[in-house]
C-alpha cells in the first residue's frame, strides 16, 4: 500500500510557494508631498500657473498617478491651456478610467475643442469589447497575474488530488485568463505601438512633409486628439481621420 | 420579322420626338391690370417635360395644372402636354416672362420671352366700387413684446366667385393662432349688398423692432359677363328667351388678390422698477387665493388654491411662490387651466393647488409672494398679489400628538401633480482637485518584463514542484532503493572475484537479498531462505524461480560459513548464476 503522506506534503508545499509568490505588496514611492500640497493651495487661491509649477515638481520626481494627472489637467484648464489640459486628462484616463470626476471634466474640456471629431472607432468593436477600456492597464495586469496564478494553482492541486471539480475550475480560470490577458495584451499593444497625441497650441498647421515649406494640408486646434503613425527627425506623422494625415513638429503635440 | 416589327415601332415613335419649333408658350391677356392675373400656357410636344418657372421674378406663379392630348391623324400619332400657370403681377409696367427652360427627355428647350403690359388697377375694381376686395387689419399697430392682438383678414365680394384658395400671411416674429373658423355675413357697402368673410388670428410678438405682417393672398375665379355683344350669336342669345345663365354667356376669370402688408412697431417691455419680480405675464390679470378650511388638526390636509385670471398670455403663468410655514408639509398638484381663445384673444384662468399637511399646532399665515405683470393698456407693470390666508392648527386627537411624517415616495414614484423634468445644466465648470496624498503614490502599470515574469512564475513553480514530486517519489521508493543496492552489490562482488572469498560471497548474498526486497517493495538487510521464497511468491514470481533464488541464497550462505576456499572458476559460476537470478527477480 502506497503512503498518502508525501502527496499532502507536496500539495502544502505548492500552496505555500504560491502564496509566497504573491505576498509582496505594491511599491510606494516617496513623492514630494509638500510640492503637492503647495499645488493644491495655489489652485484653491486661483493661482493656476503656480499650481502647475508645483504639480510639475511632483511629476519630475517620477510619480505617475492618475489623480495627479487629473489635478494637472484641472490646473491647465483653469489657466486657459486647453491643449495641455486635455493631454493630462487623457493620461489620467489611462490610469483611472472609471473616475467619474475625471470623465466629467474631460467631457467639459472636450466640449471646448474646436475641431469636430472624425472617424470614430467601429461601433461593433466598441460593443463586442465593451470592457476593454473600462479598467486601467495595471488593474488588468494584476487581474491577469492573479487569474493565471489561480489557474496554475488549481492545475497543480488537480495533479495531486485528481478531483473533477478542480479540473472544472481550471477550465474556468483558463477562459478568464485568456479574456483578461488578451485584453491586457491589446491595451499594452495600443499603448506601446499605437500612441496618440494631443495638439497643444491654439492652432497647428498640418503639412504634407517635414519641411516648413511643405504644403499646409489642414489646421488642427488645441485639445484635438490624433493618432501618431511615425516619429522621425523631431516630427510626428499624425492621422486625424481616415483622409486627414500629415506631419507636425513634435513640440506642438503631447504624446498620451 | 422581328427586324420589321422594330422598324415599324421606330416609325411610330418618330412623330413623338420634340422639335423646338413646336414648343410654344403664350398668355391669355396682354395688357392686363395689377389685380388681373394672366394665364400662361405652355404646349410641350411629346410626353411632356418639366418647366423651370423659378426665373419668373415679376409675377407670383401659381400652377394651374397639366393636361395631355393624343391625336392620331392619317395614321400619325401626335402627343402633346399642356402646362398652365397663373401669373399675378407684382407691380405695374412692362413685365417680362423670361424664356423658360423646358426639359424633355434630358434635353433642354426654351420658350420665347413674353412682355406683358401691366397697368394699375382698373376703375371698376378700385376701392369703393370694386366687385371683390380683400383687406388685412390689426387691432394694435405698436404692440409690446408678449402683448396679444388680433389680425383679421376680410374678403368682401359682390359677384360670384369660385375655386378660392387662401394663403395666410407670413407671421414671422409672432406666435400666431387662428381664432375659430371663418365668419361669413352679409353687409351693405355704398348701398350695394355684399358678402363678407372674416378670418382672425391672435398674434403675440416674440421680439421687438419693426416687424411686417406679409400680405395674405386669395386666389379665386370670378364669374364675369362676356363683353362680345355685337356678334349675331350674342344678339341671338341676348334674347330674353335665352338667358345667360343657361347658355353660359359668362366665363371664369382667374384673380389673385392681396391684402396689404402691415408694418408694425413692436415695443420692448420697459425696464422693471422696484424689487417685485416680474411674472412674465403681459395683459390684464388678477390673483385670488382660497382655502378649503381655516381650522384643522395636526395630520389633516387642506388644499390651498391660487387662481390667476385675466386676458393675455395666461398660459405662460408659472406656479406662484408661496410662503408656507414650516408647520406644514406641502405637495403641489398639477395646475388646472381653463383658457379660451376668443375674438379678444386668450382669456381665462389658471389654478394652482397646493396640499398642505399640518405637522405642528398653532396659528399660521400662508402668504402668496407678490409678483408683477405688464399691462399694455396702462403701459406699466402692475402688482399681482392676493391676500394671505390664515390657518389655525389644533393638536391632533391621537394621544401622541406627534408631528406627521409622511413617507417619501418610493423609487421612481412621484406624488400626483409632480412632473419630472430633464435636468439641464444651468452653469458649466469643472470638478475640484483631488487633494488626498494618495495622488502622489506611483500607480504606473507593471513593466512588460516584470509582467511576463509574474505570468511565468506560477508555471515555473508548478514545474519545480512537479519535478520534485517525481524525484521524491522515485527516491523514496524501497523497490528502487533496493534495486540500486542490488546492482551495486553485484558490481562489488565482481570486483572481489579474485580477492577475498568472504567478501565476494557477502556481496553476492546482499545482491540477492536486495533484489528480493526490491521485488517485494520493502527494505531489509537480511532474509531467511523461506522469507525470501515467500516474498518472491507474493510478488508474483513463479514457484520455480522463487525456489531457485532461495536455493542460491542457501548455497552462498553455506559457502560463506563452511570455511572452504572457492576457486576462481566456481566463483565465476556463482557470480553468473547470481547475476542471472537477480536480473530475473528485478525485472
Amino acid at each position: 500500500m502506497r503512503s498518502q503522506r508525501p502527496r499532502f506534503f507536496l500539495a502544502a508545499l505548492w500552496l505555500c510557494l504560491w502564496c509566497g509568490t504573491f505576498s509582496a505588496s505594491a511599491e510606494t514611492p516617496n513623492g514630494d508631498s509638500l510640492a503637492f500640497m503647495e499645488g493644491v493651495r495655489q489652485y484653491e487661491a486661483k493661482a493656476y500657473p503656480k499650481a502647475i509649477e508645483a504639480f510639475e515638481k511632483v511629476l519630475a520626481a517620477g510619480v505617475r498617478n492618475g489623480m495627479l494627472f487629473y489635478n494637472m489637467g484641472n490646473a491647465c484648464l483653469k489657466a486657459g491651456d486647453i491643449g495641455p489640459a486635455i493631454l493630462w486628462y487623457e493620461r489620467a484616463l489611462a490610469l483611472i478610467p472609471t473616475d467619474p470626476d475625471l470623465r466629467f471634466n474631460l467631457s467639459y474640456a472636450r466640449s471646448l475643442v474646436k475641431d469636430e471629431k472624425e472617424g470614430e472607432s467601429s461601433p461593433v468593436v466598441a460593443v463586442l469589447f465593451f470592457w476593454k477600456d473600462m479598467f486601467r492597464i495595471a488593474t488588468l495586469q494584476w487581474a491577469g497575474i492573479i487569474i493565471n496564478a489561480a489557474l496554475w494553482l488549481f492545475f497543480g492541486l488537480y495533479r495531486f488530488f485528481r478531483k473533477g471539480g478542480l479540473l472544472h475550475l481550471c477550465y474556468g480560470m483558463l477562459i478568464l485568463s485568456v479574456l483578461v490577458l488578451g485584453t491586457t495584451g491589446w491595451r499594452l499593444y495600443e499603448h506601446t505601438f499605437r500612441p496618440q497625441a494631443v495638439i497643444l497650441p491654439h492652432s497647428v498647421a498640418v503639412r504634407s512633409g517635414q519641411a516648413s515649406e511643405s504644403t499646409e494640408l489642414f489646421i488642427l486646434h488645441a485639445g484635438t486628439k490624433v493618432a501618431v503613425k511615425k516619429q522621425a527627425n523631431g516630427f510626428l506623422k499624425i492621422r486625424f481621420s481616415e483622409d486627414k494625415i500629415g506631419w507636425i513638429p513634435e513640440s506642438v503635440a503631447g504624446i498620451i | 420579322m422581328r427586324r420589321l416589327t422594330g422598324i415599324f415601332f421606330l416609325l411610330l415613335m418618330m412623330p413623338l420626338s420634340v422639335s423646338a419649333e413646336l414648343l410654344h408658350a403664350y398668355v391669355d391677356r396682354n395688357p392686363t391690370s395689377l389685380d388681373a392675373p394672366v394665364q400662361l400656357t405652355i404646349h410641350i410636344p411629346g410626353k411632356g417635360g418639366s418647366v423651370d418657372t423659378s426665373v419668373i421674378k415679376d409675377f407670383e406663379v401659381h400652377s394651374r395644372g397639366t393636361s395631355s392630348r393624343v391625336e392620331i391623324i392619317n395614321g400619325r400619332m401626335r402627343q402633346e402636354e399642356t402646362q398652365s400657370y397663373l401669373l399675378a403681377p407684382k407691380h405695374s409696367g412692362r413685365l417680362t416672362v423670361p424664356a423658360l427652360a423646358v426639359t424633355v427627355d434630358g434635353k433642354t428647350y426654351h420658350t420665347n420671352p413674353i412682355i406683358v403690359e401691366v397697368t394699375q388697377r382698373t376703375e371698376e375694381n378700385s376701392t369703393g366700387g370694386q366687385d371683390i376686395e380683400v383687406q388685412g387689419r390689426v387691432t394694435e399697430t405698436s404692440p409690446y413684446v408678449g402683448q396679444q392682438f388680433i389680425y383679421t383678414f376680410l374678403l368682401r365680394y359682390g359677384i360670384e366667385i369660385a375655386n378660392t384658395q387662401y394663403t395666410p400671411p407670413d407671421f414671422s416674429g409672432f406666435t400666431a393662432k387662428q381664432i375659430g373658423e371663418q365668419q361669413s355675413r352679409q353687409g351693405i357697402v355704398n348701398g350695394r349688398r355684399v358678402q363678407e368673410v372674416e378670418l382672425s388670428y391672435v398674434l403675440i410678438p416674440t421680439k421687438s423692432g419693426e416687424v411686417t405682417i406679409g400680405p395674405a393672398v386669395l386666389q379665386c375665379d370670378t364669374l364675369e359677363r362676356q363683353s362680345r355683344r355685337n356678334s349675331a350669336r350674342d344678339r341671338m342669345f341676348n334674347d330674353p328667351f335665352f338667358p345667360d345663365s343657361f347658355f353660359g354667356n359668362r366665363r371664369l376669370i382667374p384673380r389673385v388678390l392681396r391684402a396689404d402688408a402691415i408694418a408694425l412697431t413692436v415695443r420692448p417691455l420697459p425696464l422693471e422698477e422696484g424689487s417685485t419680480p416680474f411674472s412674465g405675464l403681459v395683459g390684464e390679470f388678477s390673483m385670488e387665493t382660497s382655502l378649503e378650511k381655516n381650522d384643522m388638526k395636526v395630520g389633516d390636509s387642506v388644499t390651498l388654491s391660487i387662481s390667476i385670471n385675466g386676458t393675455g398670455n395666461i398660459m405662460d403663468a408659472d406656479t406662484p411662490a408661496i410662503q408656507v410655514p414650516d408647520a406644514f408639509k406641502q405637495y403641489a398638484d398639477s395646475p388646472q387651466s381653463d383658457i379660451q381663445l376668443g375674438t379678444a384673444g386668450y382669456a381665462g384662468k389658471k389654478i394652482f393647488r397646493l396640499a398642505l399637511v399640518a405637522v405642528t399646532p398653532g396659528s399660521f399665515q400662508v402668504i402668496p409672494v407678490p409678483v408683477t405683470y405688464f399691462d399694455p393698456k396702462k403701459g406699466k407693470y402692475c402688482p399681482l398679489s392676493a391676500s394671505p390666508v390664515s390657518i389655525r392648527v389644533q393638536p391632533a386627537d391621537t394621544p401622541q400628538n406627534a408631528p406627521v411624517d409622511l413617507p417619501p415616495p418610493a423609487g421612481n414614484e412621484t406624488l400626483p401633480g409632480v412632473q419630472k423634468k430633464k435636468v439641464d445644466f444651468t452653469g458649466r465648470d469643472i470638478l475640484p482637485l483631488k487633494t488626498g496624498l494618495d495622488a502622489i503614490e506611483n500607480r504606473d502599470p507593471l513593466s512588460g518584463s516584470l509582467f511576463l515574469v509574474a505570468l511565468i512564475l506560477p508555471a515555473l513553480l508548478f514545474l519545480i514542484v512537479e519535478v520534485s514530486f517525481k524525484l521524491k517519489r522515485k527516491n523514496g521508493n524501497p523497490a528502487v532503493i533496493m534495486a540500486q543496492k542490488s546492482v551495486s552489490s553485484m558490481k562489488q562482488a565482481a570486483r572481489a572475484l579474485s580477492g577475498d572469498g568472504e567478501e565476494f560471497l557477502s556481496h553476492l548474498y546482499r545482491a540477492l537479498v536486495y533484489a528480493v526486497c526490491s521485488r517485494a517493495n520493502t527494505c531489509s538487510e537480511s532474509l531467511t531462505y523461506e522469507e525470501a521464497r515467500q516474498m518472491l511468491r507474493a510478488a508474483g514470481i513463479s514457484e520455480e524461480n522463487a525456489e531457485r533464488a532461495s536455493a542460491l541464497m542457501k548455497e552462498i550462505d553455506s559457502a560463506r560459513y563452511s570455511g572452504s576456499s572457492l576457486g576462481v572458476p566456481v566463483r565465476d559460476t556463482l557470480l553468473a548464476e547470481t547475476a542471472h537470478v537477480t536480473k530475473g527477480v528485478l525485472r
